[in-house]
């Protein structure tokens, strides 16, 4: 049988014509059908589900933009700047020994589900977080106290500087004690916060969607609802952005920038962001248990040509694990590994007597590396070292690296922290997850230093200090940054890109 | 007068022979005809093609040049350059040898497999059939490539366990189709002489009753050969097949596909080639059931 035999052709001509109509109404429709008022569902598309929307348990940076509409944290770092500011907590003071912080909090915030928001759910929140996996983050908070109503002090075991920026980052993140009470197990499903949101419904994998929560102490989201429609991959989010389906896209694929400028009623936002690309070393595993061939690495890669590749002219090459946007980034130490073939050839010969080495490199589908893989394969392959790159699934790669030692070599990407010293101490600590082979890279004395630094000057030069002792010791190669792109209709006002590169739809609706 | 003889030479049963004088079939129609020769040429083409890659690429589809991505097709790249500056046909033309080893893979667990499957099934009979047939359509329930995935996914990507996998979901289709063949063929003439005469069983199996079964199960096998190319390249595409930067359709599609916003024509030519190879191997297996009078 064939449906484009002669008989059968009118038929099939007027089902095609038929299709072809309803589609083009279809379309139409996603046109002009759209409620044009701020009161319509603000529509986002992203690539990126959250891992859990229990602050507790989330483990991607990609999570943020989700926790920060359900949680108001205590403290909130400038969009532009990143400087802290007040959030739930109307003030902080650390003692002058640096051996405990105070806590003011606001009056007469409620959660969502209508308790109250005090020191003692505080207290309750952050005992509960520190309990958890991400607890790391305040492993130096000793004690945590609610005095009185309003009053919350922080015990520490060490100074640490890194606290506060902490209490505007999960750890700081206020989840209603009855509500974790009552869901228990289930809290991620149902999560209750005091932020400017609250969660609708939940379809893993598919959609999120959130509903204003008009009772917020302060200024109250803009749209009604947000629905945030998750893609497969960002192609399909990018053609659903152009057909009107989305009218929001949260990081579009770098490549696509130049291409969607050109199209009608449509706006490209580039961002900072704190993210950057990567390659991550195990230092316990051959050959990168060698010092010299993780900065033999280091040399061979040529970052601008990877950069364009991959990114296009939409991202900045990185030398250190904080990005030129970054506030602490200092530009008087790069380029750090410039490119020198050479060099490279030297050292790998110096570690393996002149023979060839293999490699296998773990990655994961969406990190770019799909563009930049072939080049860094070939690079190495001229500096003596054989590479072949093994592709899984975000949680089977991940899992294999981080935490069982099964490969050398990760084509990763680090989503950064507004302090160096989170981000160097999750990359660093023999006991963090993120550093694969447990190893001591001998920088604790100086991040500690950077840690009982307050003031910013002298810290931005402690921070200065462990870069550089970072770069000697190589326990990752960064590559180029990865910015926050964003996709904006005509039809919507109020989105402002932040320092942080993790888009708030708070501020944006439906003109 | 008892006279002995050897049931082995005695016995010339009717062997298959396609286009025989006894069978021969009539030509197929002219369009039919075209599309059965065109279909075998095109077949024969690029598995050539992915044969002599080797000698016969302009280039190493490996060999990246950061200087000339997405270059349109010229007379130094025929089909252009892709992402990395990669000669696209030199690297369509050795994926074409990774899509017929994919392809190899499955028919021939597929075809031994099943063959072996159907064989025991129609000639042993009684409850070793309906033993046999039940898991057959245990297996068959089982949609091959969400198998594939489920087994890569959970074996780590590969191009082998992934079409081998697939081999033994369609095994069972060629089983059926074998088990029918010999259930026919069990009480044919040539059979019961040769029973008659004492030749064991199993020597009757698979001397003389399955040549005679497998016209049909070679045309299946065809049809199964085109599906599996595709299970190959979507496999590839969701990155469950050959690894990349080996060249091979359906990655380099998925990558095609990743930089539609910056060159849609990269997608043109592995979209063609899968969609072709597939098309004209299913042609030529029609060809062949016509040419065999099968169905």
């Amino acid at each position: 049988m064939t449906i484009f035999g002669p008989r059968r052709l009118p038929i099939t001509a007027l089902a095609v014509g038929i299709l072809v109509l309803a589609s083009a109404s279809a379309c139409g429709s996603g046109e002009s059908g759209t409620d044009s008022s701020a009161a319509a569902p603000l529509k986002i598309g992203t690539v990126n589900f959250p891992t859990s929307l229990d602050p507790t348990v989330s483990s991607s940076g990609y999570d943020y933009p989700h926790l920060n509409l359900v949680y108001d944290r205590l403290l909130v770092g400038d969009p532009k700047t990143g400087e802290l500011g007040p959030g739930l907590a109307t003030s902080w003071k650390v003692a002058d020994d640096g051996s405990k912080i105070t806590l003011e909090l606001r009056d007469g915030v409620t959660f969502s589900d209508g308790t109250t928001m005090d020191a003692a759910a505080v207290k309750a929140s952050m005992d509960r977080f520190k309990a958890s996996a991400n607890g790391q983050d305040i492993a130096s908070v000793s004690a945590i106290t609610a005095e009185g109503a309003n009053t919350v002090v922080l015990a520490l075991s060490k100074p640490d500087s890194s606290i506060p920026t902490a209490l505007s980052d999960r750890a700081g993140m206020i989840v209603s004690p009855t509500a974790v009470e009552k869901e228990g197990k289930d809290f991620a499903a149902r999560p209750v916060g005091a932020g400017k949101y609250t969660l609708e419904s939940l379809q893993t994998g598919a959609a999120v969607n959130y509903k204003r929560n008009d009772a917020y102490w302060g200024d109250k989201g803009k749209a009604p609802t947000l629905n945030w429609q998750v893609f497969k991959d960002p192609q399909a989010m990018v053609t659903a952005f152009q057909s009107n389906v989305v009218d929001v896209a949260i990081s579009v694929p770098p490549l696509s920038v130049e291409k969607l400028k050109t199209v009608p009623g449509k706006e490209v936002v580039v961002g900072p962001a704190y993210s950057e690309t990567m390659i991550n070393f195990n230092a316990k595993l051959a050959p990168t248990d060698k010092v010299e061939i993780r900065q033999a690495i280091n040399y061979a890669l040529d970052r601008e040509v990877i950069r364009k590749a991959a990114s296009g002219e939409a991202a900045e090459v990185t030398w250190t694990a904080l990005p030129p946007t970054h506030p602490y980034h200092d530009a008087s130490i790069t380029p750090t590994y410039a490119y020198d073939e050479a060099k490279a050839k030297s050292l790998v010969a110096q570690a393996t007597g002149g023979k060839r080495v293999a490699m296998k490199c773990l990655t994961f589908p969406g990190l770019n590396y799909e563009t930049s893989g072939p080049i860094i394969i070939d690079s190495l392959k001229k500096i003596g070292i054989d590479v072949t790159i093994q592709s899984e699934t975000a949680a089977a790669a991940t899992e294999a690296f981080w935490a069982k030692d099964q490969a050398p070599c990760f084509l990763s990407g680090w989503t950064g922290h507004a302090d160096p010293a989170i981000t160097y101490g999750r990359l660093l600590n023999p006991d963090s997850f993120y550093n694969a082979g447990k190893t001591d890279f001998g920088t604790a004395q100086l991040q500690d230093k950077l840690l009982t630094t307050f003031d910013f000057a002298p810290r931005k030069a402690a921070a200065t200090d462990l870069a550089k002792k970072v770069v000697e010791v190589a326990p990752f190669a960064p590559l180029f940054t990865v910015p926050m792109i964003v996709g904006l209709s005509d039809q919507v006002a109020g989105y402002e890109p932040n320092a942080s590169g993790r888009p708030d739809m708070s501020t944006v609706a439906r003109k | 007068m008892t006279t002995s003889m050897d049931p082995s030479t005695t016995v010339t049963p009717p062997r298959f022979r396609p286009g025989s004088a006894a069978r021969r079939p009539r030509p197929a129609g002219g369009s039919r005809a075209v599309a059965f020769w065109l279909g075998g040429a095109v077949v024969l083409l690029v598995l050539l093609a992915g044969l002599l890659a080797p000698w016969l690429a302009p280039y190493d589809p490996l060999a990246i040049d950061p200087s000339n991505p997405y270059a349109g097709p010229s007379g130094a790249h025929w089909l252009g350059t892709d992402a990395n500056g990669r000669d696209v046909l030199s690297r369509l033309m050795h994926g074409s040898a990774s899509s017929f080893r994919g392809i190899a893979i499955t028919v021939g667990v597929a075809g031994i497999f099943g063959s072996l499957w159907g064989l025991v099934a129609g000639y042993v009979g009684g409850p070793v059939d309906e033993v046999l047939m039940r898991l057959a359509d245990a297996v068959i329930s089982f949609p091959g490539i969400v198998l594939a995935i489920a087994i890569t996914g959970a074996l780590g990507p590969s191009l082998l366990t992934a079409m081998l996998s697939v081999g033994v979901v369609f095994a069972p289709i060629v089983a059926r189709l074998l088990r029918a063949q010999v259930l026919a063929l069990r009480q044919a003439e040539f059979v019961l002489v040769a029973r008659s005469l004492g030749v064991r069983g199993w020597r009757i199996a698979l001397r003389h009753v399955l040549p005679n079964a497998m016209g049909p199960v070679v045309v299946q096998l065809c049809g199964l050969a085109s599906t599996a190319l595709i299970i190959e390249a979507a496999l590839g595409f969701l990155g469950l097949g050959v690894q990349p930067p080996a060249p091979s359709w359906g990655p380099d599609l998925a990558r095609a596909y990743a930089d539609f916003y910056v060159n849609p024509l990269l997608t043109v030519a592995p979209g063609l080639l899968i969609t072709a190879t597939a098309f004209a191997i299913s042609q030529f297996g029609d060809g062949l059931r016509d040419r065999l009078r099968i169905g």
